[in-house]
């Protein structure tokens, strides 16, 4: 560095804030020039009062704030979950509506597939003697054991294991059923 | 704090820790205690608003206790604690992006910065002129702080305000030597931004 220039702000700036776990060599010119002297000075007193401000700030608040940060803290922790409690999963939604949310036009149009093959097959045998189609009356005891927290998702479960008994019925179900997967 | 001594402390912890992970909730209060002080203040650094530093502590608490059962314990719990403190207040930047920029802040002859208790005013009394250019430096310096990306601002506090050494950053940030230079690099460029005309 030529010794009579004035250190740049970059300079100066990398005096008080250096990247490196040490300040770099000491600029020769920096040594001799109290304009220079004075810069790094005004920036590295302002950096000292600035830390000092913010950690006073903190570290003198008076105890009680402590006292009752803490306490509304364990309060917080206290409401959570036990912490070797499974998190539960969080959702408006059933997991098999969530499906449909993902990919909702193939999930429509298998449904209405679905539908369809239904109503065609319980025409073409409605003039049959072989037995009715086992049809979609499914009680949610059926499903699976109630739980309060089911109780939202049943209805929503009770059309789609309509569906899928339905299609389990038909031989061709098989091509929407993979489809929908 | 001696190696031992900090070897001592993780066993110490590590036992606390295994009380709370069996369901002895209370137990978990020695971390709050013990540590709520040093995120508070690296949490109003890397802010500056008291508001949101007590929130976020209280938070990041109670995130590090839902997600025990996570924890290795292949680092210090306080290092632990303070990675979760960086991911709230990036989270809270994120969640809150400023409606109004710093440089109209700085327009403001009137603003001085981010009010702090009396106690702490930056006017050291010497004389007017230097009360004045330290107050001012003080609000640049805030203000470029704020100005950073979240991960610019903790890798700075962290080296300059709590005074860490590149390779205890690097060990909480889990960044490498040179992205952490490379961060604070850019963060004193951006601070010599805002000091400009300072000479």
């Amino acid at each position: 560095m030529n010794p009579t220039r004035h250190l740049t702000p970059d300079e100066i700036v990398e005096r008080v804030f250096p990247a490196d776990d040490r300040a770099g060599a000491m600029p020769e010119h920096l040594a001799t020039c109290a304009d220079c002297q004075e810069s790094v000075a005004a920036l590295h007193d302002a950096w000292l009062l600035d830390r000092g401000a913010v950690s006073g700030a903190v570290d003198d608040l008076p105890s009680g704030f402590w006292e009752a940060q803490a306490a509304a803290t364990m309060a917080g922790v206290r409401a959570g979950a036990p912490v070797d409690a499974p998190v539960p999963e969080v959702g408006v939604f059933p997991s098999r509506m969530r499906g449909i949310l993902r990919h909702p036009a193939l999930a429509f149009s298998s449904l209405a597939a679905a539908l369809l093959l239904v109503g065609g097959l319980s025409l073409l045998r409605s003039g049959s003697t072989a037995p009715p189609v086992q049809t979609a009356t499914v009680t949610t005891s059926e499903v699976r054991e109630v739980t309060p927290a089911a109780v939202n998702d049943a209805s929503d479960d009770e059309l789609l294991v309509s569906v899928d008994r339905a299609l389990e019925d038909s031989s061709l179900a098989g091509l929407v059923v993979e489809e929908t997967l | 704090m001696s190696v031992d001594e900090r070897a001592a402390k993780r066993e110490f912890e590590s036992e606390i820790l295994t009380r709370v992970v069996a369901g002895d909730v209370d137990a978990f209060e020695y971390f709050v205690v013990t540590y709520q002080k040093r995120i508070t203040r690296f949490v109003y650094t890397l802010l500056r608003d008291p508001a949101d530093a007590d929130g976020i502590t209280q938070d990041v608490f109670v995130k590090a206790f839902r997600a025990l059962p996570e924890f290795q314990g292949q680092s210090a719990f306080e290092t632990w604690l303070t990675r979760i403190a960086i991911n709230a207040v990036r989270d809270h930047i994120r969640r809150r992006k400023p409606v109004v920029s710093f440089s109209d802040l700085r327009a403001d002859p009137d603003d001085d910065g981010p009010e702090l208790p009396a106690a702490f005013d930056p006017a050291d009394g010497t004389s007017p002129e230097r009360d004045l250019l330290s107050r001012d430096i003080r609000r640049r310096i805030a203000e470029a702080l704020v100005a950073l990306s979240p991960r610019q601002r903790a890798v700075f506090v962290m080296k300059h305000y709590e005074e860490k050494s590149i390779a205890e950053i690097k060990v909480v940030t889990g960044l490498d030597e040179g992205t952490i230079k490379s961060h604070l690099f850019r963060a004193a460029r951006k601070l010599r931004e805002r000091l400009e005309d300072l000479r």
